[in-house]
């Protein structure tokens, strides 16, 4: 499908309002990595591109094509990594490397949700509509999320 | 101290990036896709015709499994008579089992299927597989009465299987699609119960159907269009079963969206009606059964 002009405004018009946005998020959940959060948003907003008349709501459908493109490379990395971990090596992480930190020990969904619901401060209706999910499944993800992290952040995040 | 972390992460400068969109929109436009030609078409034929004759089947297959699955409430109280239409558990999923992969890892080489991750954990929207096709050609995959196709390199799927045995399926255009030899399998559990309780209770002798135009009804809420176009009582509970998020975003789905609304009339199940999504947050019945005795009729 080809990309109008108009498409194409539209898409930067988009990116312009709330790609950084996607980024943070997407930085977040990668755990740190810069390189998966640059490629998975930059990846997530051409297809985006390539389908534009198809989407009928672009940002969800941006956050989540960038979260599972972001999830497909960490366990790319993973995958090849002689550690079996990936972490970032090249980010000044400064007071966030905690957090990053933790939010590494979640699973994709659980850390999706967290990210958003937690970090972002997005409300379980938002979390879910920028996931693609339902509300309650938001709140099984950071149920699980919580019982993961236990003592680490539990006091701050309970509600 | 946790909210000035957070504060960070919120806060943190982002690159721009859409210079770089704007090379791949570009390199996109110029780029002409080579033809898959006729074996495209071929496949996308055989793919059609094999979801449209598995949709029916499967509607019923599945009723009948809620139908044995119970004379008891199949569910907890919370997910019972309310005519909500997601049955995830909220307040005391099971715990994670973290050890276990959510998404299932599928090697194609041309010669067969192996499946490297034996359980995987289903998600609240099915169950997701990554197929790895190692070899130089598009491969046919088939998983949960659908078919598509995967290009050399990795490609995530989403099927809605039941929790337990769950088998699929890659060939070369030479291979039969049909010879379960090249099929491989791994077993599903559902430990956050995206999917639903299931019991071993029998229904006997389960019968019914419905015959006529489908969908015969449609609706946003499953219990709703099952409460209305059976025409029940209020006092009966309605359960519904399956994953409740439809797939989303950049995976591809192989096989029918469909859920499941049990009837339970004194603490029995009578009947039940297989749904399939229609879109547009819609859910269309498509399957009806009723046990043996019970006078059940269907309004359009």
């Amino acid at each position: 499908m080809v990309l109008t002009e108009q498409g194409r405004r539209e898409l930067e018009v988009a990116y312009r309002e709330w790609g950084a946005d996607v980024w943070r998020a997407v930085f977040a959940y990668s755990g740190g990595v810069k390189e998966v959060a640059d490629e998975a948003v930059a990846e997530a907003f051409a297809q985006a591109g390539r389908g534009l008349e198809r989407i009928r709501s672009l940002r969800p459908w941006v956050y989540t094509t960038a979260f599972r493109l972001a999830a497909r490379e960490l366990r790319d990395r993973k995958q090849t990594s002689p550690l079996g971990d990936v972490r970032p090596v090249s980010v000044d992480l400064g007071s966030a490397a905690e957090v990053l930190d933790l939010i590494r020990r979640l699973s994709p969904n659980q850390r999706a949700a967290f990210t958003l619901r937690h970090v972002f401060g997005f409300d379980t209706r938002e979390t879910a509509e920028l996931l693609s999910m339902s509300e309650v499944a938001v709140r099984v993800h950071l149920h699980a999320a919580r019982q993961r992290l236990q003592g680490s952040l539990r006091e701050e995040v309970e509600t | 101290m946790t909210d000035d972390r957070f504060r960070e992460l919120r806060e943190r400068p982002a690159p721009d990036l859409w210079s770089e969109i704007d090379r791949r929109l570009d390199a996109e436009a110029r780029t002409t896709r080579p033809s898959r030609g006729p074996q495209r078409q071929r496949w996308v034929a055989a793919a059609v015709a094999v979801v449209f004759t598995a949709v029916l089947a499967l509607s019923l297959i599945a009723l009948s499994g809620v139908l044995r699955r119970g004379d008891s409430p199949l569910l907890s109280p919370s997910q019972g008579s309310s005519a909500q239409p997601s049955t995830t558990p909220t307040s005391n999923p099971s715990p994670t089992t973290p050890s276990v992969p959510d998404v299932a890892l599928i090697v194609c080489d041309g010669t067969g299927t192996e499946v490297l991750t034996p359980t995987v954990r289903a998600q609240s929207d099915g169950v997701h597989f990554l197929v790895r096709n190692t070899t130089a050609e598009r491969l046919s995959v088939s998983a949960w009465a659908g078919g598509s196709g995967a290009d050399p390199g990795d490609t995530e799927f989403v099927s809605r299987f039941d929790p337990g045995r769950a088998s699929v399926k890659c060939v070369t255009p030479a291979q039969n699609i049909g010879d379960d030899r090249y099929a491989d399998h791994f077993e599903v559990i559902d430990p956050d119960g995206f999917f639903g309780e299931q019991t071993a209770s029998a229904c006997p002798n389960e019968g019914g159907g419905v015959s006529g135009e489908y969908p015969f009804a449609v609706g946003e809420d499953p219990i709703e269009v099952t409460r209305q176009a059976l025409a029940l009582p209020p006092h009966d509970e309605l359960l519904l079963l399956g994953y409740p998020d439809v797939p989303a975003g950049a995976v591809e789905v192989i096989g029918p969206i469909g859920r499941s609304v049990v009837v339970l009339r004194d603490g029995k199940s009578i009947a039940g009606v297989g749904f399939m999504y229609e879109g547009d947050g819609r859910w269309g019945a498509y399957g009806f059964g009723s046990c043996p005795g019970v006078e059940l009729d269907y309004r359009k």
